[in-house]
């Protein structure tokens, strides 16, 4: 089965250097992203793992004033190339500030606004955004005001209206921000059952909460000055960030395992992954 | 964060006595069936930092409202540095208590970073050198000069949410309150927030931080204040606090995960849990007879 996302090359440089947003460059970046897999995106601000992120979507460079270079293909499209409404058949995305992704004036509006954009029948509008507003918690939801949501309620809106679109690529950046921490890990589950559903999606999740991606993720990607230089299990690239220091702050459980052992190339992730490590070990 | 923030803290000479003094205040909204805030009494000294924790609707908020003075409380006295602030204006509390808003864009007027943070000094008759000094260091602590020049609606949730610290900041206040400074924001920026909280404290100010990241918490507080339905139901040290399940579950709260992995190692010792990793990895090391860290 081909890729559902292929990155060849991939360069990304700002004009002025940098991007208010506090996206950072990306210094030639090469990946395959499958269907099935559940990809967690870490690094620190500005190491380029948002970039990443708004390539797939489009939004680097469509919206902003960087220049790509090298080969993006999402689904076989190129974000650059393809018109927004064709890439919406594809990708979907959600970012850290539900509040800028609100266009509409009920919840139920805002669910079916990309649909009806791409010209899907009434019925079948319906029956997704109903379906998409129950995953995400926000049944009874409907005839509110989006304006007028907390920023959780505000941030599983935005997911509804991402998996509504039943996309091949989700792309979420940071969309555990608003959330405490039962609600975090709904949306993680939202994110595996997407990848791993009748119709496997390729799920990537940038996120800053690393603890929370180590229990999930089936693959980490870590990202460090515009280049990718971890790519394998949360396991081994998150010892590997515990040993050199790179990259943000490795799970305690890691972190804890690295300064109990000098030596292994692969290290628990979660509290639970620790406690039987240590058995294996006393 | 790449470099530490530098010292920023209260201007002029530390005052005596408490920053915070409350005695038996309850607060109940125009029309409210119950109160919003009962009885509650704290008393928060210089270099301290408070944290205040609980389910959203708990009252959290309400009470950094009062403290700073933007609420007045329906009974009881709340002092901020020997000032009665229902005897005073809320500009003259701004001078002193300074609250950071949970939603930056509560609080964002002007139209470049720069000006914002000209704000609030100029509003309170403070010089223009003096007004450009304490610009320069507000933005100088928060990393900011690079987005001086910038509209503040064209920055990122977590410099927006920089830029209302910072905003703050430049009124020197004695007593510092953030509402929720982790949410909402690039959890990968979340290191700032800690190094402020301490060097705001460690330079001799006060903090009343209120969150429900309890890594924050443990990485901040002196003293944390539990809320539920506006009554302080418990009142300790973060570690007897992050080590009480029960207590946390019926505030909506969850340990952060080196307490997790400590509770699930049993090692919390007499009801405290660790708070550093140091103090996990010496305790496994005790235990399994590992020889110490050389």
């Amino acid at each position: 089965m081909p890729a559902l996302v292929t990155i060849r090359d991939l360069v990304v440089r700002w004009p002025d250097g940098t991007d208010t947003f506090g996206r950072g460059p990306l210094r030639g970046v090469t990946l395959e992203i499958g269907a099935g897999e559940l990809v967690g995106v870490i690094g620190l601000p500005g190491s380029g793992a948002s970039t990443l992120a708004a390539c797939l979507s489009g939004i680097v460079p469509r919206l902003t004033h960087a220049d790509r270079e090298g080969v993006v293909a999402v689904a076989g499209r190129d974000p650059e190339v393809v018109g927004v409404a064709d890439m919406a058949r594809v990708v979907a995305t959600v970012l850290d500030d539900p509040e800028a992704q609100v266009t509409q004036r009920t919840v139920l509006d805002e669910v079916a606004f990309g649909l009806e954009n791409l010209g899907y029948p009434v019925r079948e509008i319906e029956a997704r955004a109903a379906d998409a507003l129950t995953r995400v918690g926000l049944s009874g939801f409907e005839d509110r005001d989006p304006l007028t949501l907390s920023g959780g309620e505000q941030q599983r809106l935005a997911i509804a209206c991402a998996i509504a679109m039943r996309p091949r690529v989700l792309v979420m950046d940071e969309p555990t921000a608003n959330l405490d921490p039962p609600a975090a890990r709904a949306v993680l589950a939202l994110a595996r059952e997407a990848a791993t559903g009748p119709d496997p999606a390729a799920a990537i999740v940038v996120s800053g909460d690393v603890e929370l991606l180590a229990g999930w993720a089936t693959r980490m990607l870590l990202f460090d000055d515009g280049r990718l230089i971890g790519d394998g299990s949360p396991e081994v690239v998150l010892a590997a960030c515990a040993r050199a220091g790179v990259g943000p702050p490795a799970p305690v459980a890691t972190e804890l395992a690295a300064r109990l052992d000098a030596a292994g190339d692969t290290l628990p992730v979660t509290v639970k992954g620790f406690v039987a490590w240590l058995a294996d070990r006393a | 964060m790449a470099r530490g923030p530098r010292v920023i803290g209260p201007a002029g000479d530390v005052a005596e006595g408490p920053t915070l003094a409350m005695r038996d205040v309850s607060l109940r909204y125009a029309g409210a069936a119950s109160t919003a805030i009962e009885d509650v009494s704290l008393v928060a000294q210089p270099g301290q930092v408070i944290a205040v924790v609980g389910r959203s609707g708990s009252g959290k908020s309400t009470l950094a409202r009062l403290v700073t003075g933007q609420l007045r409380p329906t009974r009881g006295v709340i002092h901020v540095c020997g000032l009665d602030t229902t005897a005073v204006t809320p500009t003259v509390v701004a001078g002193r208590a300074g609250l950071v808003f949970q939603n930056p864009d509560h609080q964002l007027f002007a139209r470049s970073v720069a000006d914002e943070l000209r704000l609030g000094p100029q509003h309170a008759g403070v010089s223009g050198p003096e007004t450009d000094d304490r610009v320069r260091e507000a933005a100088s602590a928060l990393q900011l000069e690079d987005v001086l020049g910038a509209h503040p609606a064209m920055l990122s949730m977590g410099l927006r949410k920089r830029v209302a610290v910072a905003a703050v900041l430049t009124m020197r206040p004695r007593l510092l309150v953030i509402d929720e400074p982790t949410t909402g924001r690039d959890a990968r920026e979340a290191g700032w927030v800690a190094d402020v909280v301490r060097t705001f404290a460690a330079s001799g100010g006060t903090v009343v931080v209120v969150s429900h990241d309890l890594a924050l918490v443990a990485n901040t507080a002196n003293l944390v204040l539990v809320l539920a339905a506006g009554r302080v139901t418990a009142s300790e040290s973060p570690g007897v606090i992050l080590a009480d399940e029960a207590l946390l579950a019926a505030a909506g709260l969850e340990p952060p995960p080196l307490v997790r992995l400590a509770l699930a190692l049993d090692l919390g010792t007499g009801g405290t849990a660790p708070l550093t990793i140091d103090e996990v990895e010496r305790a496994l090391r005790a235990r399994l007879g590992w020889r110490p860290q050389p």
